[in-house]
C-alpha cells in the first residue's frame, strides 16, 4: 500500500546571493526574516518577536503505515527564475529527537526545475516513494523531512547546510507486527 | 447546550454456577497489526489473596484468535470455554470469584470482580474438621460442668 504526504519548502531562488546580516523578505509572501551571517542562522519575525527558524514542525495529518508499505512524499515550492538542472534532494523517514534527526529510510534523487521567466511564481513539485522494510520497523519511525540544494545554476546551500529544508514531526502512525489492543471487554458469560 | 456523554462497558451481573459446569465467555477488543497473525486468549476465575490477583489456573480455558492485518482499529469478537473443576480434583472451591479474559504475557485484559458464584463441591472430611473439633471440645467440657 502507498500513502502520501506533501511538504512545502517555500520560495526557491536560483543563484542566490551571499546573505549578510540583516532583514530579508520572502518575495512571494512578504514574510520578514532576519539573518545572522556570523552564526549562519535565520530567524522569523512574528508578533514583535524573532524566532529561530527550525525545520521541523507538527504534521498537519497523520498517515498510517505498516511494515512493507510505501510513503510517497511530495515536495513543492514557489519558483521564479531560469531552468535549473541536477537539483539534489534528500527524502527521509526517521526519528527526530533531542539529538537531531536519525535517518532510517532515505532516497536521494535529483531533479530539474523548468524555467519560469514570467515574473509570476509557479509551483514546482517533485516526489519520492520511500518503502518501509518488511521487518525491523520501529513504532518511533514517525518523522519525515526533505531538503534540496545544488543544481546548475545552484539554488544555494549544501547537503550539510541546505537553504531549503522542511519536515514534519509525528507524521506517521506505524502499525507494527506486534498487535496493539484497546477496548478489551467481556460481553457475556453463560453455562453451555 | 453541550451533552457530555461517555460510553463504558456494561457491568456484568453475578451468576451462579455448579461445579462441573462449562462456562462460555464472549469477549471482544479493537486491534491494529501490521501483518496477519494470531494471539492466544485465555479466560477463567480469579480471587484476590492479600491484594494480589490469584488465578484459578486449573479452571482456565484458552483459544487461538486470528488477527488479519488491520491498519485501523478493527473489532474482533471471540468465545472461550472453561470448566469449573471440583476442588477435590485441584479445581475451584465454593465461593465468589472474578472473571478475567486476557492475552498471557501482555497487559491486555478485561476482568470483573465477584461475578462467578460457584457452588456444589461435595463436602469432604477436611471441610468437616472444624465442626468435628467443636463437637469434641463440647463433649469434653459438658461432662465437667455436670459434675459441679
Amino acid at each position: 500500500m502507498i500513502q502520501g504526504l506533501a511538504l512545502f519548502l517555500g520560495s526557491v531562488v536560483a543563484d542566490p546571493p551571499d546573505y549578510t546580516t540583516g532583514w530579508y523578505h520572502d518575495p512571494v509572501t512578504g514574510q520578514p526574516y532576519y539573518y545572522d551571517a556570523e552564526n549562519k542562522k535565520w530567524y522569523i519575525y512574528a508578533a514583535g518577536y524573532l524566532y529561530a527558524l527550525g525545520y521541523m514542525t507538527a504534521a498537519p495529518k497523520q498517515v498510517t503505515l505498516s511494515p512493507g508499505d510505501s510513503l510517497k512524499i511530495t515536495l513543492s515550492f514557489q519558483y521564479i527564475g531560469p531552468a535549473v538542472t541536477g537539483v539534489s534532494s534528500r527524502y527521509c523517514i526517521g526519528v527526530y529527537g533531542a539529538l537531531g534527526f536519525t535517518e532510517k529510510v532515505v532516497l536521494t534523487p535529483t531533479f530539474n526545475i523548468p524555467a519560469n521567466l514570467t515574473g509570476t511564481p509557479v509551483t514546482v513539485t517533485n516526489y519520492a516513494t520511500l518503502a518501509l522494510p518488511a521487518s525491523g520497523v520501529g513504532s518511533d519511525w514517525d518523522d519525515i523531512y526533505v531538503k534540496i540544494w545544488g543544481g546548475t545554476p545552484a539554488i544555494g546551500g549544501s547537503e550539510a547546510s541546505p537553504n531549503y529544508i522542511f519536515g514534519y514531526e509525528n507524521a506517521l502512525l506505524l502499525v507494527t507486527l506486534a498487535p496493539t489492543i484497546t477496548e478489551f471487554q467481556i460481553a457475556d458469560f453463560v453455562k453451555v | 447546550m453541550t451533552l457530555d456523554i461517555a460510553f463504558s462497558p456494561l457491568a456484568l451481573e453475578p451468576k451462579t454456577f455448579n461445579i462441573g459446569d462449562t462456562i462460555r465467555v464472549t469477549a471482544s477488543f479493537l486491534y491494529t497489526v501490521g501483518a496477519d497473525t494470531s494471539v492466544t486468549v485465555q479466560a477463567g476465575p480469579y480471587q484476590y489473596k492479600l491484594g494480589i490477583l490469584d488465578r484459578i489456573g486449573s479452571c482456565f480455558g484458552s483459544t487461538e484468535v486470528s488477527l488479519p492485518k488491520a491498519t485501523t482499529p478493527t473489532e474482533k469478537q471471540f468465545t472461550i470455554d472453561f470448566i469449573l473443576l471440583p476442588s477435590a480434583q485441584g479445581g475451584i472451591k465454593d465461593g465468589t470469584y472474578g472473571l478475567i479474559v486476557e492475552i498471557p504475557g501482555t497487559d491486555f485484559n478485561a476482568k470483573q470482580d465477584g461475578v462467578l458464584v460457584v457452588t456444589g463441591n461435595p463436602a469432604s472430611i477436611w471441610d468437616m474438621i472444624p465442626m468435628l473439633v467443636m463437637v469434641m471440645m463440647l463433649g469434653m467440657i459438658m461432662p465437667m460442668m455436670e459434675e459441679k
